[in-house]
C-alpha cells in the first residue's frame, strides 16, 4: 500500500458515509471498512506481512484511518438520527404558564407604601374603631361642642348616639391614652362623611393620621419629616409648599400642597398638637409636644395612577382592579 | 368669599400686582383661589377657614393685607348721623337671648331713593352680588366691607309696633324673598312682626316687606344671632345666603353698631333721608376681649426658630393685637374680632405665618427608640392579603354600608345590626354585619359587565352591635368565587367548585400557621344543605364557607354556582400560631401503593381515609385522594375513589411482601365495612 492507496481509501470511505441517508446503508458501509471481512480490518491483519522496518508506520497508518472512518461513521449516524438537543418543530413563543396571581387594591398598596416610609422613622402602624364616640371624634380633638361638622349633616350617628368617625384623628387621643411618649404612630383606615357620592366625593373614604409625641418635636422637624415622607412617595424632584390652615386640633397648623404639573395640590395636613388634645390624653398640661398630620389616601391614589373618578375605586370591577398587578 | 382689589385700596394701599398680594395672602393662611381681571379691577377668589369669619369682609382682609406689606389700615368714614323722633316707633323685643343676643334697628323716614352709584354697582358686581335697589346695595354693601349682615324692611309693610325675634310657631308659613315659602318648626328663629314672620333670623328677609325702589320708609336691622341657631335653620331649608354663612360662622358683636351707623351713613350721603330715628333694641351684646400673655421662649420650642421678639410685637400689633413686652413676655390684647386666638400657641402661629412658614428651617428630628410595637391583627391582615394574591384572587374594597334589605336573607338576627342615619343616601343605613352582600355584589356586577371568573378577596371589618357599649368591629376576610378558573394552553379552564375554595382556606391556615382548623358540615341557611362548612378550631367558629343557596343567588340575579368564605382575622388573630418543629427526614424508603374502590354515592371520602390510616399499622405515611369517578361508566348510585398510599417505616425498611400483604387486608377490611368493591378492569 502506497501512500495513495490510503489517500485514495480514505477518499471513497469518507465520500461513501457522507452520502449514506439511511441507517442500513450506514450499517453496509460499516462491514464494508471495518466489518471482520473489511478493507480496513483486511489492511490490518496485513501488518505482520510488511516488512519489519515499514510495520511501524503501516499500523499507525492504517489505525489512524481505521479511527476516521469510525468517527465518520458515528457523526453520519448523530446526523441522520436527529440532536436529541435539537427539536426544530419546538416554538419558543408560546406563552409562559405564568401562576395565576391577583393583586393589592390601589388603597392597600398606597396605605402600605406610606406605612412602610413611616416604620424606617419608627411609625407604629395601629389600628382604630371606625364606629366611635363623641368624644375621641369631636371633643377630644377639641372640636367645640356647636361646631357644624358635628351636625348629623357631616357625621352619620348610629340611633345609640356612636358615630362613624369623619377623620382617622380618633386614634389620637386612644393611644395616647394607652402609652406615653415618646410615641410615634401611623393609623390608616375607613373614615366616613355623609357627601353625596359623585365623581371626586364619596361618603366613605381612607385616611392615614400620623401622630409624633415627645418632649421636644417641633414645627421643623415637621417640616423635615413631612417633606422627606412625601419626596419618598413622589419623588426626589417634588416641589412642595407649607401654607398656614386651620384645624382645631393642631396649633399651629399646616396644609401641605404639591406642584403637580402646573398646579399646587393640597395633599396633607398638619400641625404641632394642640396642648388641649394633650389634655383630653391626660398628659400634663405642657410637659410633651408633637405634630399629627393627617391625609386622604384615594387623593394620593388617584394622583398617582391618574384615576379621575373615586367610585372606580369602590366599584370593584376586575377590569379595573387587574391592572394594579 | 369673591373680593374686590379696587375695593381693598380704599382701607390699604398695596404696591404690589394683585397675583403677588394673592400669593402672599394664601402662604398666610387666607387662600385666594382665583384671581380675575374685570374691568379695571380685580376679583379674588377666597377659601376662608372656619376659624377666620373677619375674613369675609374687605376690612378683615386689609387688615391681613398690612400686617403682610406694612402701612396703616384706613377705616371707612362712619359719621353717625343725627337722630330725630320719628312718625312710626318700633319696640324691639328679644325673648329668647340664647338666640337673639341683641337685635338693633333704626327707622329711616322719607327715603328719596336714587340710582346706586356706578363705583358701588361695579363693586358689589366683582363681588358677585347683583344690584337690586339703592338701600338694598347699601346693606349688601356694608356686609362684605365690615362683615356684618344687615336687614332693611319697608316699614309701611311691617304690622303694628313692635319687632320680635322669637321662635317659629310649629308649620308657620314663611315666604322668603327668593319667592319660595317655607314651613317653618320651633327651632327656627323668625324676626315677626304682629302678624307672622317678616324675616328669617339672619338667614332671609321676607317677600312681604320687601324694600323696592319706591320704598319710603325703612327699619335698619343690625343684630347678634346664635350661630348654631342659625345654622341649624340654613341647613334643614337648604338655604344658605351671605348673611346665613356669616352668622353661622361667627361675626364679631363688635360690628353691629359700626355698621348700623356705616349703613345709615351711606344711605344719608347716597339717597338723602328725611328723618333719621334713634337706635331701637333689645337684648345684651357681649363684646368680649381677653388678654394673653405670651412668653418668649415658647415661640423657638414650638417652631424650631427663634423670631425676636420685637419682631413679634410687631407683626401681632399690626393684626389689631394690642402687645406689650414686658420683660421676657409678650401682653397680648385680644380683639373681640378674634375669638379664635384663645391659647399662647395661637398667638405663636399668627407670628409664624405672618413672619412666613418657610422661613422656619427643616429638621430631621434624632429619635429615642422605643420598643416596637407590633398590632398582630394587622401583620395578620397583611399577610392574608398577600397570600390571598399569591392564590390568584383580586383584593377589592367595597362601602361598609350596605341596603338592609340585601342583608335579611343571611342568617344574622336583627338585633345585632347597627344602623345609621344616611340623610344623603336613605337606602344605605346598615353597617355590614358580614362581607357577604358586598361580594355577592361584586361578583353580580362583574357577571353583568361579562367577567366569565369571578375570584375576588375584601379584608375589612364587620359591625354587630353589643349591649351598653360601642359596636363591636370585626375584621373579617370574605372570598368569593364565581365562573371558570383561568387556564390556558397547557391546563384548559374549568368550572369553579367548592373544593377550590376549601383548599384555598386549607392552604391559608397553613400558611398562617393555624393548621389545626377543621371543617364541620354547616348548618348555615347561606348555604346549599350539606354544601358549606363551619371552620372549627377547637369549639371556636372562626367562619364559614360554602356554596351560596338558590333562594340568596336570586336576590343578586346570579344564575351561576357561587363559593363563598368569610372568616374572622381577629379570632384567628387570637388563636397562637403553632410553632413548627422539625421531624427527622426518614430514612428508610417509602413504598407507593395504589387503591381504587366503587362505593355507594353516599360513602364520604374521609371516612374512608381515615379507616386505611386507621388500618395502617402506623406504617402508613399518607393518604391521597387521586382521583374520583362517578357517571356513566359506573354502575347507578356508585362512585369510584382512588386512593394513593405511602407505607414508610421510621425503624426499617419495608418489604414488598410485608407492604403486599397489609394492602391487601386494607382492601379486605374496606370491602366489608364500605360495602365497597373493586372496579372492574374494562
Amino acid at each position: 500500500m502506497t501512500d495513495m492507496d490510503f489517500q485514495a481509501l480514505e477518499k471513497e470511505a469518507r465520500e461513501a458515509i457522507q452520502q449514506a441517508h439511511k441507517a442500513d446503508d450506514l450499517e453496509a458501509l460499516k462491514v464494508k471498512y471495518l466489518g471482520k471481512k473489511g478493507s480496513i480490518t483486511a489492511l490490518l491483519k496485513q501488518v505482520s506481512q510488511v516488512p519489519p522496518p515499514e510495520r511501524p508506520v503501516f499500523g499507525q497508518k492504517v489505525n489512524q484511518l481505521k479511527h476516521l472512518v469510525q468517527s465518520l461513521i458515528t457523526e453520519q449516524q448523530t446526523k441522520l438520527a436527529g440532536d436529541p438537543d435539537h427539536d426544530p418543530g419546538f416554538d419558543p413563543t408560546l406563552d409562559g404558564i405564568k401562576p395565576a396571581v391577583g393583586s393589592l387594591h390601589p388603597i392597600t398598596r398606597t396605605i402600605r407604601e406610606i406605612c412602610v416610609i413611616f416604620s424606617r422613622l419608627g411609625f407604629d402602624t395601629v389600628d382604630g374603631r371606625e364606629i366611635e364616640t363623641e368624644f375621641y371624634n369631636f371633643t377630644a380633638l377639641n372640636i367645640p361642642l356647636d361646631h357644624p361638622s358635628r351636625d348629623a349633616f357631616d357625621t352619620f350617628y348610629t340611633p345609640q348616639g356612636y358615630l362613624l368617625r369623619s377623620q382617622t384623628s380618633t386614634v389620637q387621643v386612644r393611644e395616647m391614652k394607652r402609652r406615653k411618649p415618646p410615641l410615634r404612630i401611623l393609623a390608616p383606615g375607613r373614615v366616613y362623611r355623609p357627601d353625596a357620592v359623585d365623581a371626586s366625593h364619596s361618603f366613605m373614604f381612607h385616611q392615614i393620621e400620623g401622630l409624633m409625641v415627645d418632649q421636644k418635636t417641633n414645627f421643623a422637624d415637621l417640616k423635615g419629616v413631612i417633606h422627606l415622607f412625601l419626596k419618598q412617595l413622589f419623588g426626589e424632584k417634588l416641589k412642595m409648599r407649607f401654607r398656614p390652615h386651620f384645624f382645631p386640633f393642631t396649633e399651629p397648623s399646616v396644609e401641605v400642597d404639591i406642584k403637580w404639573g402646573e398646579r399646587w395640590l393640597e395633599v396633607l395636613g398638619a400641625g404641632q398638637v394642640n396642648p388641649m388634645v394633650f389634655k383630653y390624653a391626660g398628659y400634663p398640661p405642657r410637659r410633651y409636644q408633637g405634630f399629627a398630620f393627617g391625609l386622604g389616601i384615594e387623593r394620593i391614589v388617584m394622583l398617582r395612577y391618574g384615576i379621575k373618578d373615586i367610585r372606580l375605586l369602590f366599584e370593584n370591577d376586575q377590569r379595573f382592579l387587574e391592572q394594579f398587578r | 368669599m369673591k373680593l374686590s382689589w379696587n375695593w381693598l385700596q380704599d382701607y390699604i394701599t398695596v404696591k404690589a400686582a394683585p397675583e403677588e398680594a394673592a400669593l402672599r395672602l394664601t402662604m398666610a393662611g387666607l387662600e385666594v383661589e382665583e384671581v380675575k381681571k374685570i374691568g379695571s379691577d380685580y376679583q379674588l377668589t377666597t377659601e376662608v377657614t372656619s376659624n377666620r369669619p373677619d375674613w369675609l369682609s374687605h376690612i378683615g382682609v386689609a387688615r391681613e393685607l398690612a400686617a403682610l406689606f406694612g402701612g396703616k389700615l384706613k377705616m371707612p368714614s362712619c359719621k353717625l348721623p343725627k337722630s330725630e323722633s320719628t312718625e312710626r316707633v318700633i319696640q324691639i323685643r328679644t325673648p329668647d337671648s340664647k338666640w337673639c343676643h341683641f337685635y338693633s334697628g333704626v327707622i329711616l323716614e322719607g327715603v328719596d331713593q336714587r340710582q346706586t352709584p356706578s363705583w358701588m354697582r361695579e363693586r358689589l358686581e366683582v363681588c358677585g352680588i347683583r344690584s337690586i335697589n339703592l338701600i338694598v346695595d347699601i346693606t349688601n354693601y356694608v356686609l362684605l366691607e365690615t362683615g356684618q349682615p344687615l336687614h332693611a324692611f319697608d316699614l309701611n309693610q311691617l304690622q303694628g309696633n313692635t319687632i320680635t325675634a322669637r321662635h317659629a310657631k310649629a308649620k308657620e308659613k314663611f315666604q322668603a324673598l327668593n319667592d319660595i315659602q317655607y314651613e317653618l318648626i320651633s327651632d327656627d328663629l323668625v324676626i315677626a312682626d304682629e302678624r307672622g314672620p317678616v324675616a328669617l333670623g339672619g338667614v332671609m328677609g321676607g317677600k312681604q316687606s320687601e324694600v323696592t325702589s319706591s320704598t319710603k320708609n325703612i327699619l335698619l336691622e343690625s343684630a347678634a344671632f346664635s350661630a348654631a341657631a342659625i345654622r341649624r335653620t340654613s341647613r334643614r331649608l337648604k338655604l344658605i345666603s351671605d348673611s346665613s354663612y356669616r352668622f353661622e360662622r361667627g361675626v364679631d358683636p363688635a360690628l353691629v353698631a359700626f355698621a348700623r351707623h356705616r349703613a345709615a351713613h351711606l344711605i344719608e350721603e347716597l339717597a338723602g333721608v328725611g328723618k333719621i330715628g334713634r337706635t331701637l333694641s333689645s337684648g345684651k351684646l357681649v363684646v368680649k376681649t381677653k388678654r394673653i400673655i405670651l412668653a418668649v421662649e415658647e415661640i423657638p420650642r414650638i417652631l424650631g426658630l427663634r423670631i425676636p421678639a420685637a419682631k413679634i410685637k410687631k407683626i401681632l400689633i399690626s393684626l389689631g393685637i394690642r402687645t406689650s413686652l414686658s420683660g421676657k413676655k409678650l401682653i397680648c390684647q385680644i380683639p373681640s374680632s378674634r375669638s379664635d386666638i384663645t391659647i399662647p400657641e395661637d398667638l405663636i402661629e399668627e407670628a409664624a405665618r405672618i413672619h412666613g412658614y418657610d422661613r422656619i428651617p427643616e429638621r430631621l428630628p434624632t429619635l429615642k427608640s422605643t420598643q416596637p410595637q407590633i398590632d398582630p391583627l394587622l401583620s395578620l391582615a397583611d399577610e392574608v392579603r398577600n397570600i390571598c394574591i399569591s392564590f390568584g384572587l383580586q383584593e377589592m374594597v367595597s362601602f361598609s354600608l350596605i341596603a338592609p334589605q340585601s342583608a335579611e336573607s343571611l342568617s344574622i338576627e336583627k338585633k345585632q345590626w347597627v344602623t345609621v342615619d344616611n340623610p344623603r343616601n336613605q337606602n344605605l343605613t346598615l353597617m355590614r354585619p358580614s362581607l357577604a352582600v358586598s361580594c355577592l355584589e361584586a361578583v353580580q356586577k362583574n357577571l353583568n359587565v361579562g367577567s366569565k371568573s369571578v375570584r375576588l378577596f375584601e379584608v375589612a371589618n364587620r359591625y354587630l352591635s353589643a349591649e351598653e357599649a360601642l359596636p363591636l368591629e370585626e375584621r373579617m376576610l370574605g372570598i368569593i368565587l364565581c365562573g371558570h378558573k383561568a387556564g390556558n394552553w397547557l391546563d384548559p379552564e374549568r368550572p369553579y367548585e367548592l373544593f377550590d375554595l376549601k383548599g384555598i382556606i386549607a392552604s391559608l391556615c397553613q400558611l398562617v400557621q393555624r393548621r389545626n382548623c377543621r371543617f364541620d358540615i354547616s348548618k348555615n341557611s347561606m348555604f346549599v344543605r350539606g354544601q358549606g362548612f363551619d371552620l372549627m378550631h377547637d369549639q371556636k367558629r372562626l367562619g364559614n364557607l360554602g356554596v351560596i343557596s338558590q333562594s340568596i343567588k336570586k336576590n343578586f340575579d346570579i344564575d351561576r354556582p357561587v363559593f363563598f368564605a368569610e372568616l374572622s382575622l381577629s379570632q384567628l388573630a387570637q388563636i397562637q400560631p403553632q410553632l413548627i418543629k422539625y421531624e427527622d427526614i426518614l430514612k428508610f424508603p417509602p413504598i407507593e401503593r395504589d387503591l381504587s374502590l366503587v362505593v355507594d354515592l353516599n360513602v364520604r371520602a374521609q371516612d374512608l381515609s381515615n379507616e386505611i390510616m386507621k388500618l395502617g399499622k402506623g406504617l402508613i405515611r399518607s393518604v391521597e385522594i387521586f382521583d374520583l369517578y362517578q357517571g356513566k361508566k359506573m354502575p347507578v348510585g356508585k362512585k369510584s375513589v382512588a386512593f394513593r398510599l405511602l407505607y414508610q417505616s421510621p425503624e426499617r425498611t419495608l418489604q414488598a411482601q410485608e407492604v403486599n400483604e397489609l394492602h391487601f387486608a386494607i382492601v379486605d377490611a374496606l370491602q366489608e365495612k364500605f360495602k365497597a368493591s373493586l372496579p372492574t378492569k374494562a
